[in-house]
């Protein structure tokens, strides 16, 4: 893992930190999958990160938390937040931490697939995680092109962004096997209607 | 069988499966499935409200019930949005083409066979979380044993998703309705390999995932993040209806 970036200072050192000692929020988020929560990194309510922790505190976090950046099976890496003051986020600040990782996860989708600027804004706006279509139709395309789901999840927007078609309507033909994706023959292939 | 045993089933069933490390949307489908089994309904599905107030669909009896509860997520019409919107019930409300409450929604409802709807809110303190939905192929009305047992089987739902894991601080929960939602992108993705490797169609794919679930004792997914992760092969996944799991 490495760290990609940071908004200060602070926590840029506590990114350096979790990657030389090789434990911290980010990590563990990494590892599980799951949201972490450190409102009191002086007083934990359960000891962790025995050598992170000190450390940490010495920076100047006083509570830290992790939310995951992933689609689905498909695990990026973590947002990472902290506070110089001890004390639990809010009902709505744990949403907003989830929205943001899930910003992020979508825009690195969109990044990889050469999206122009507008094109960026436009995976947050034309379709939502609603849309299970896409989700189904980036399996099919894993295995029909052998890679990773996050590489389908890749093409298909690549191929949504080149022919200028809406991501939905791409993901229905493919699940509806009006279109596919052959490695060997080149690339993407319409099936004639059957 | 009579519906006091069939409910009495459901609930022993609930409860067993409400222990340890349960899978969330396993448990919201076996639910779906009972709903239609003990209430006089064709068709069940449970939407979530993602952390930020927009639904989610996250469980359904069939996939024409997925279809149109996504429909009225895109929408942004149609009764499980008024039920999740107002926190009320709606009960045995009909359907008509030419519907003014609902213009997109009831044509597209009757179009997959449904003419009347019920809506019931899975509410938490106050709050509304997700709704139960029941979808009919007939006007006929639910009596209100049937009404009864759907609000009480919309609170198991809730008590589902709130038992998953331990605490119950407001952003646990938040956490928790995430994780339900991602659940359930995992499964779709998962849905997709297996629905291509095995030529086969997407409820298929679920139904063959779940099988697997079952049959060697994982959370559903769990199953579907290690077929996504690339460990477990769709072609590995045991038959749908197997007498015994082989070890």
């Amino acid at each position: 893992m490495t760290s990609l970036c940071t908004s200060d200072r602070v926590a840029k050192s506590l990114m350096e930190l979790e990657m030389i000692v090789g434990e911290g929020p980010a990590l563990d988020v990494t590892r599980s999958g799951e949201a972490v929560s450190e409102p009191n990194l002086a007083e934990p309510r359960e000891p962790r990160w025995p050598v992170y922790t000190p450390e940490a505190l010495t920076i100047g976090a006083r509570a830290v938390f992790g939310f995951p950046v992933r689609v689905g099976g498909v695990r990026f890496g973590a947002l990472s937040l902290y506070r110089v003051t001890s004390g639990p986020l809010s009902a709505a600040q744990v949403s907003d931490g989830h929205l943001m990782a899930s910003v992020i996860a979508r825009a690195v989708l969109a990044m990889q697939a050469g999206a122009s600027e507008g094109e960026l804004l436009g995976e947050f706006h034309g379709h939502s995680p609603l849309d299970f279509r896409v989700h189904q139709a980036a399996g099919m395309l894993a295995v029909q092109s052998s890679t990773s789901v996050k590489d389908a999840l890749v093409t298909l927007r690549a191929y949504a962004f080149s022919t200028g078609t809406d991501l939905s309507t791409v993901a229905d033909r493919v699940v509806k096997r009006m279109l596919r994706f052959n490695p060997v023959e080149g690339g993407w292939i319409e099936e004639s209607s059957a | 069988m009579a519906r006091e045993s069939l409910l009495i089933r459901t609930l022993v069933e609930l409860a067993d499966n409400l222990v340890d490390n349960y899978d969330v949307i396993d448990v919201l489908t076996v639910l779906s499935d009972r709903c239609v089994e003990t209430i006089d309904v064709d068709a069940a599905g449970v939407l979530l409200a993602w952390p930020g107030g927009d639904l989610q669909f996250v469980a359904s009896s069939s996939e024409s019930m997925k279809v149109l509860e996504l429909f009225q997520i895109q929408t942004d019409e149609g009764p499980c949005v008024d039920c999740y919107r107002t926190g009320e019930a709606i009960i045995n409300h009909a359907l008509n083409a030419d519907d003014v409450r609902w213009p997109r929604f009831s044509p597209e409802a009757i179009a997959q066979g449904f003419w009347a709807v019920h809506c019931l809110p899975m509410r938490l303190r106050g709050q509304t979380i997700g709704t139960l939905n029941l979808f009919r192929s007939n006007q006929g009305l639910l009596d209100i044993e049937d009404v009864a047992v759907a609000q009480g089987l919309a609170d198991v739902a809730t008590i589902a998703i709130l038992q998953h894991q331990s605490s119950m601080d407001a952003s646990i929960l938040n956490n928790q309705l995430n994780n339900a939602l991602n659940s359930r992108i995992i499964i779709e993705q998962a849905k997709g390999m297996i629905a291509q490797a095995m030529n086969c169609a997407m409820d298929e794919a679920f139904g063959r995932m779940r099988a697997h679930a079952r049959n060697h004792n994982e959370g559903l997914t769990v199953v579907a993040a290690r077929i996504v992760q690339g460990e477990l092969g769709a072609q590995e996944l045991d038959q749908p209806k197997p007498p015994r799991a082989k070890l």
